[in-house]
């Protein structure tokens, strides 16, 4: 497909009536190639609609259409002699330049954006930057970045070696000759093509280095720990702090930081266990978001939701949601915390100051650390029944649960949870939890 | 058992939105897209076709809309370039294959506008509340066209990730708490 820019164009020109009938037919080519371009077109007519129907309900008439605008036809004007030599003089110092610049700049595309939830921006080493970017785009080397608890974007080179995106996460990437990857924070998990042995895949991140010849692994770091799971193949990783380096064979993991004492040796990653829940009577753990409160005057302790970045923008805001997260970084597998099997529900205690949809959002790894989906619950809190003190309870199977990218299964029995969060889009509902437990029931 | 008068009624107004948004991709013109739609309802509810089923309903309505719209291209917009039949159809059964969300689209529109700045808003106004080209959008604010169809474009990627955060996943709906 075209660079994503020109064909948004070619398709708000069509919808406004001013496409050639050879530029109808390209375009046509192009939508039957591309669900991509189908979809968005749907989009932009069902919003249309909506808004014409809008219109209609504040009592707006629409203007008459404007009288069919044909495309601009191309024209020819005559130079003298002098002229012509002259723009020819200009043109071929304009090429030349054109090319040195090209040259130097190298900014031949080397990722493909392949899926995307959530938002993911592009800033180029020149400075350049691009936001929301579209499946299909092809980009030159830059930092990437997804925001949201809930983002995953997944990017491929042209050798193959695809990578995923969670989270927050900023990654730099570059794939001329050697490819090379700076994690300045976040979830990378990348299924590495065979690398030549004189050039492997490079990982910086703020505590470790990775070198990466051919095999499939998970990445997490932030500015104080980078912790490694290897799902097949081998990573040599080198903890910065003191120059200690390890070999990290398949299902294995292991957690680096700036603690030299602490020890570098892998170990087996196990999946978690089908029971978790949620400790709060001894303040918040490593991992948790909201603000933790303990238990007075009768009351239990509880986190009050804080603000959550969504990833994506309204207007020209980012979207943020109100609830409170759960992480458990140092766990060795991989950053999972419960195993989900068919029986599998989450069991939440919450309160709200007014009615809310509440959201269930859960990110999920599959056996060996892989992006496994996101998924979702969402139910109005006006349909249950608080008690008394304002707590109501609720158990949600883990069928209730639906995934938030089509290709990914209906269930995720199977998958371990590595994110966790239950929220609000709005804040003025102050959602509050006290209890939250995952388990499954006994075959 | 062919389907009820109401049934029809009901499948039909539950994806009006889809059906005219289908026919203005042909026509781009908001009345044109209202009448047709109305026309086919009235088709749809005269008798002369009965339907088995949903599916087979919403596939009928697709079809005839965008014989009636290409219609009303060759005899008011000639000069207009639609898109290939083919992929008018495939677009089409895309539509129908995906579950119909009853109601709440325009609610959340609505709430994501009054999110929206005032300067998006007022593009969007011109062009779709007042029905406004693309080129009087842009000598009425005073950029270039181009401009004009890049912003449209993004307004509307931002639109779509704001309508679907307001709107629940297709299934996601409990009846009520499971025994705990």
């Amino acid at each position: 497909m075209n660079q994503i820019g020109e064909s948004d164009t070619m398709i708000m020109r069509y919808l406004d009536g001013r496409l050639s009938p050879v530029e109808a037919a390209q375009l046509s080519a192009e939508l039957r190639m591309h669900p991509r371009g189908r979809g968005a077109l749907r989009d932009i007519a069902e919003q249309a609609g909506a808004m014409a129907e809008l219109a209609r309900i504040r009592g707006l008439s629409p203007a008459p259409p404007a009288p069919a605008v044909p495309p601009a036809n191309v024209f020819r004007t005559r130079l003298r002699p002098w002229q012509a030599i002259a723009a020819l003089l200009v043109f071929g110092v304009g090429v030349a330049l054109t090319a040195r610049w090209w040259m130097t700049r190298d900014n031949r595309p080397v990722l493909e954006v392949l899926s995307i939830v959530g938002d993911l921006s592009w800033t180029g080493v020149a400075g350049q930057q691009r936001e929301m970017l579209l499946p299909g785009e092809r980009l030159p080397a830059g930092t990437f970045a997804t925001a949201g608890e809930g983002a995953v974007a997944r990017l491929r080179f042209s050798d193959a070696t695809s990578l995923i995106l969670a989270g927050n996460t900023r990654v730099a990437l570059a794939g001329r000759g050697q490819k090379r990857a700076v994690l300045y924070g976040g979830i990378l998990s990348a299924d590495v093509s065979p690398q030549p042995d004189e050039s492997p895949l490079i990982i910086e991140t703020p505590t470790a280095l990775l070198e990466v010849l051919g095999t499939a692994f998970f990445v997490s770091a932030d500015a104080d720990h980078t912790t490694l799971s290897v799902e097949r193949g081998r990573v040599r990783l080198r903890r910065l702090a003191d120059g200690g380096v390890v070999e990290v064979p398949a299902h294995h993991a292991v957690r680096a930081s700036f603690k030299i004492q602490d020890s570098l040796r892998p170990e087996p990653t196990r999946m978690p266990g089908t029971h978790w829940r949620l400790e709060l009577d001894d303040g918040p753990a490593e991992g948790i978001r909201g603000d933790w409160s303990g238990a007075r005057d009768g009351s239990t302790s509880h986190l009050t939701a804080v603000p959550l970045l969504q990833g994506g923008k309204r207007g020209s805001y980012p979207v943020i949601h109100h609830g409170i997260g759960v992480r458990e970084p140092s766990r060795p597998s991989a950053g999972s915390f419960v195993t989900l099997t068919p029986t599998s529900a989450v069991r939440l205690r919450y309160r709200v100051k007014q009615p809310a949809t509440l959201i269930l959002f859960m990110v999920t790894q599959q056996p060996g650390g892989q992006f496994g989906g996101n998924y979702e619950f969402r139910q109005p809190t006006s349909e249950l029944s608080p008690d008394r003190d304002g707590w109501t309870t609720v158990s949600v199977p883990l069928s209730r649960f639906v995934p938030l990218l089509a290709h990914h299964p209906n269930h995720p029995a199977g998958n371990a949870i590595s994110y966790l969060c239950v929220r609000t889009i709005d804040p003025e509902p102050e959602l509050e939890v006290s209890e939250l437990r995952i388990d499954a029931a006994s075959p | 058992m062919p389907l009820s008068q109401e049934s029809v009624v009901r499948t039909l107004f539950a994806a009006r939105h889809r059906v005219t948004a289908a026919v203005w991709l042909l026509t781009r013109d908001s009345g044109s897209a209202e009448d047709i739609f109305q026309n086919v309802s009235v088709k749809a509810l005269s008798g002369s076709a009965t339907f088995e089923h949903e599916g087979q309903l919403l596939s009928w309505a697709h079809v005839v809309a965008r014989h009636e719209a290409l219609d009303w291209m060759r005899r008011r917009r000639p000069e207009i370039s639609v898109l290939d039949e083919d992929v008018l159809e495939l677009i089409e059964r895309e539509w129908t294959a995906a579950p119909l969300i009853s109601g709440g689209k325009v609610d959340a529109l609505r709430s994501c506008l009054e999110r929206t700045p005032p300067d998006s808003r007022h593009l969007l106004e011109l062009r779709y509340f007042e029905g406004r080209s693309c080129e009087e959008v842009s000598q009425i604010l005073g950029v270039s066209l181009d401009a004009v169809y890049q912003r449209l474009s993004r307004l509307h990627r931002q639109l779509k990730s704001c309508i679907e955060e307001h709107l629940p996943p297709a299934s996601s709906m409990a009846t009520g708490p499971a025994p705990a």
